[in-house]
């Protein structure tokens, strides 16, 4: 029987409450030193929809409540509950080195959509060629701008930090934070207060998130 | 009895709570499909194909509109919308 696996986590964690994918009920696979939440893989064959995405999350989410989590990518399958041990033995010192890394901590997102200037909804009229540069060089030089902005106002309350250059031409910046969750609160209190003083753009902060972003093999 | 004004804040409070719903989504969508744990070796990747995709793409075109005017902080997306 093939298992979807969820995350990875301390030898002692317990197994989240509520169901998994579809609803299949949740469990863990151990070995002295850590465990594997999965639950069986029927109907894992075709993951399609937003609620798939959700009863992933929030596995991870309700294991993170009380432990260090590890979450593992959307979609991983493995053929049966021995390949998962083999996993948890074969990769033992990277996967608690990686627990170690992220101890105590979740991850935050802030994403920034840089607004456009006042005079571009004159939209109609048809603009050159040196133009269309001027405006591309702008957007990048105003995205630069922005992603050291955050860097410099967020990053000192985080342990490690990931700032992403927008793939859409300069309109956003998206970052993910790793801080020890006691800091959550303060966090989204700079984030709003940076939000409020950067009026050429537009900050929204969400999480606290499992570390998708800090968990090695998954950046990048 | 309803304020003159209610409807309108109410249309606002309504955009916001999209907005923040499909950034929330966004965030996740980014996670699950290129962050956590990759595993490698002897497993079968399940398909989390295209229909994700297009929901990631759409999202990603209306995500720097959304955003705009709509600023909304802390928590949001706590569970399944």
């Amino acid at each position: 029987m093939s298992v979807y696996l969820y995350a990875i986590a301390g030898a002692e964690a317990e197994v989240p409450a509520g169901g998994g994918l579809h609803g299949a009920s949740v469990r863990a696979v151990r070995t002295p030193a850590l465990s594997a939440v999965v639950s069986n893989a029927e109907g894992a064959e075709s993951l399609t929809a937003e609620s798939d995405l959700w009863d992933h999350e929030l596995v991870v989410e309700q294991l993170m409540d009380d432990n260090d989590v590890l979450p593992v990518r959307f979609g991983t399958v493995l053929g049966d509950e021995s390949e998962v041990e083999r996993l948890l033995v074969d990769r033992e010192d990277e996967l608690k080195g990686a627990l170690e890394r992220v101890a105590g901590c979740v991850e935050v997102s802030v994403r920034a959509a840089i607004l456009a200037p006042s005079n571009e909804h004159d939209t109609e009229r048809p603009g050159s060629g040196t133009e269309y540069m001027q405006e591309a060089l702008r957007r990048r030089l105003v995205a630069e701008h922005l992603s050291e902005s955050i860097d410099r106002s967020l990053g000192p309350l985080a342990r490690e930090s990931r700032i992403t250059p927008s793939a859409d031409a300069g309109r956003t910046v998206t970052g993910a934070w790793l801080i020890d969750r006691g800091r959550l609160a303060e966090f989204r209190d700079r984030a709003a207060q940076l939000n409020a003083d950067t009026e050429y753009a537009e900050l929204v902060c969400t999480g606290p998130w499992p570390p998708y972003s800090f968990v090695g093999a998954g950046e990048g | 009895m309803t304020p003159a004004g209610a409807p309108t804040a109410v249309a606002a409070q309504s955009r916001a709570s999209l907005a923040a719903r499909e950034v929330t989504l966004l965030d996740l969508l980014d996670r699950l499909l290129q962050g956590g744990i990759a595993i490698h070796g002897d497993i079968t990747l399940a398909v989390a194909d295209i229909d994700l995709v297009e929901l990631s793409l759409s999202l990603v075109v209306g995500s720097t509109s959304l955003l705009g005017g709509t600023p909304t902080r802390g928590r949001i997306g706590a569970g399944r919308p």
